[in-house]
């Protein structure tokens, strides 16, 4: 299959599969740089954020429409998992299998009701989504504790083994988020990927070549959906707690953004992307006042130097180069070729 | 039914409606110049209605100088913006610029939340305190007041666009932006118009809305994505659509609160805004402008 990939198709599945590669080994080697309960615990966060970017990756980078319902869907999994393991009993194990299901059917059915809208508007249509689910969260409170949060979410377990150690709850993200980018990657570079990255370049092209655009960015929603689903079960199970400022408006933007100054579309997008909204969360802490002014001095900055994202203006200021190489050759070729013709003419 | 209870609701839906209609005006004259959705839409209703209150209960300056002040403030807020997004030149296509909206938009709510020490301020009603009596109901008189400016604005930006030069010159921008560059127009000339516009009206926005309710740091997200649902109802980039659309998305919101829905009255706006981009993008009162693939 790899082998008959030919040019730009196999130097980008050869970047991805490399990207792929530091991504599951900054996964093994952070832990390994700092262990105390706290930083564990940040890297649990990183981990759970990877997972929620890689998901949003196929939407906003690969089929290149912005989605700002990852958020809602993030807490709609929370939810889910909190409340059935709260409120129902439910075995953890079985309500992280099940949460990501729910989401990807929601996701889906919002998918089927917006999929064909021109970006912008489906950029609106998932934003009303996300809204629609954080009000929710805060306002059925019989189901969901109200705005005060959902309280008494169990850990995760497995055959009478509670994940209570932060050195478990990191393995168990770490793992989930190992699977999931290695399935992104493969996805990527697969046929379908290949079909749904050629919508974010020229849609008119792809529908050329007779693909459906609908299908495929409905399946790329879907996923985003079955991915936050899985971040928001583990964000219950790590937290133990959930509350509706976490998936929030402003979580949206936050997740849009830093996917987009990383590198949308990229394999190594989401964990850069990871590691800026730990970074976030970190300072966040500590400058609690001047953080949404600073964020957003910083955001702009970034929008405004890259607008295709860190990875992507690196590529394409590469590719610049290699193009105006490549063109000055062809030019000299062409006069090369031309000139005993100029000549003769010339010459008459 | 208790008519007068529902003259009661309708009434004061169609007041928190005028501030929603506004808010559409606005993001619809930043759409017709740009293409792209400005975020930073409520947050200039917000600097509008907090900064009036400031004036007055901080600085004890009159009303009706503290709303010219604050729509001035605003005004240069919308100028700014356009710096901000534009100026650098390198944000060109409609998308980016609508995301750099939100960062200016963060920017702006955090400066707020520092310069306002998480207050909250207030206006008094230009008309008194006292309340009218329509139809066996009462409501206050700042509701009269919020429909003759939301009614005003609309026309007045109506004929702006319709008889003069610059408002011709904006429609133009609108429809073929390119071709008008060819004439010696610059598309950042326009551009910057349209975000003073946008602001102006925003602050009237929150200068009406501050008589109604508190205003603080926070105020301006969810009141600006509920002004962008009534712009998409109403159809976006057309005036009398933002009216009608803002109108109506109070009164729903008034009507569900009113009767026992109150907890889910700011869901409306959202399954608004979903429903009416899945069953008639354009909008009621839109022209068939290309939304969908």
């Amino acid at each position: 299959m790899m082998s008959r990939l030919a040019g730009p198709a196999r130097t980008m599945s050869r970047r991805a599969t490399w990207e792929l590669w530091i991504t599951l080994g900054l996964l093994v080697v952070l832990p390994m740089l700092a262990a105390t309960d706290y930083a564990l615990h940040i890297w649990t966060r990183m981990a759970i954020f990877l997972i929620l970017l890689t998901g949003l990756n196929f939407i906003q980078g690969v089929a290149g429409m912005t989605s700002l319902a990852q958020a809602g869907f993030f807490g709609l999994g929370a939810y889910a998992a909190g409340i059935a393991t709260v409120r129902h009993d439910v075995p953890p194990v079985l309500a992280l299998a099940l949460a990501p299901v729910l989401v990807t059917l929601v996701a889906l059915l919002i998918g089927v009701l917006s999929m064909r809208l021109k970006e912008i508007y489906f950029t609106m249509a998932t934003l009303g989504a996300g809204f629609v689910l954080y009000l929710l969260f805060g306002r059925m409170v019989e189901l969901t504790g109200g705005p005060n949060g959902l309280v008494g979410i169990p850990p995760f377990s497995v055959g009478g083994v509670e994940f209570t150690e932060p050195i478990m709850k990191y393995g168990l993200a770490a793992v989930l988020a190992a699977i999931g980018a290695i399935a992104a990657h493969n996805l990527l570079v697969s046929r379908t990927g290949r079909a749904l990255r050629a919508y974010g370049a020229s849609e008119p092209a792809a529908l050329a070549v007779g693909a459906s655009p609908f299908r495929l960015r409905l399946l790329a929603f879907g996923l985003s959906g079955f991915y936050a689903g899985v971040a928001g079960a583990l964000e219950a199970f790590d937290s133990r707690f959930v509350s509706p400022s976490t998936f929030d408006f402003m979580t949206a933007v936050l997740l849009v953004v830093a996917l987009v100054v990383s590198g949308a579309g990229r394999m190594i997008g989401p964990i850069l992307g990871a590691l800026l909204l730990t970074g976030i969360e970190v300072f966040a802490a500590d400058y609690a006042d001047y953080e949404p002014l600073i964020m957003g001095i910083v955001f702009l900055v970034a929008v405004q130097l890259f607008p295709r994202g860190v990875a992507g203006e690196l590529a394409a200021r590469r590719e610049d180069r290699r193009e105006r190489a490549k063109r000055s050759a062809d030019l000299a070729a062409d006069v090369a070729v031309d000139a005993p013709t100029t000549l003769k003419a010339v010459q008459r | 039914m208790d008519t007068g209870l529902f003259i009661q609701v309708i009434l004061s839906g169609l007041s928190v409606g005028a501030i929603y209609a506004l808010v559409a005006v606005g993001f619809g004259v930043v759409f017709n110049a740009t293409g792209a959705i400005n975020f930073v839409q409520g947050e200039y209703v917000m600097v509008g209605g907090l900064s009036a209150g400031m004036l007055y209960e901080a600085w004890d300056v009159p009303v009706l100088v503290a709303i010219l002040v604050a729509i001035a403030l605003t005004t240069l807020l919308g100028v700014l913006t356009e710096m901000g997004l534009l100026g650098f030149g390198r944000l060109r296509t409609p998308a980016s610029i609508t995301i750099a909206t939100i960062a200016i938009a963060v920017v702006v709510k955090g400066a707020a939340m520092l310069i306002s020490n998480r207050d909250t301020f207030a206006l008094p009603s230009l008309l008194g305190p006292g309340s009218l009596q329509v139809l066996g109901a009462s409501t206050s008189r700042q509701t009269l007041l919020n429909l003759l400016l939301a009614v005003l604005a609309v026309a007045a930006l109506t004929l702006f666009f319709q008889r003069t030069k610059l408002g011709t010159t904006l429609r133009a921008a609108a429809s073929d932006s390119e071709t008008l560059q060819t004439f010696g127009v610059s598309y950042r000339t326009t551009a910057r118009w349209a975000f003073a516009i946008a602001a102006a009206v925003g602050a009237l926005a929150g200068a009406g809305l501050a008589p109604l309710t508190v205003m603080s740091f926070d105020s301006g997200t969810l009141l600006g994505l509920k002004g962008f649902a009534a712009a998409m109802l109403g159809g976006l980039g057309n005036p009398r659509g933002a009216l009608a659309g803002g109108l109506m998305l109070g009164v729903a919101e008034a009507v569900m609160s009113g009767y026992g829905a109150a907890a889910y009255a700011d869901v409306v706006a959202f399954v608004v805004l979903l429903a009416i981009l899945t069953l008639r993008p354009t909008g009621m009162l839109g022209t068939s402008r290309a939304v969908r693939t």
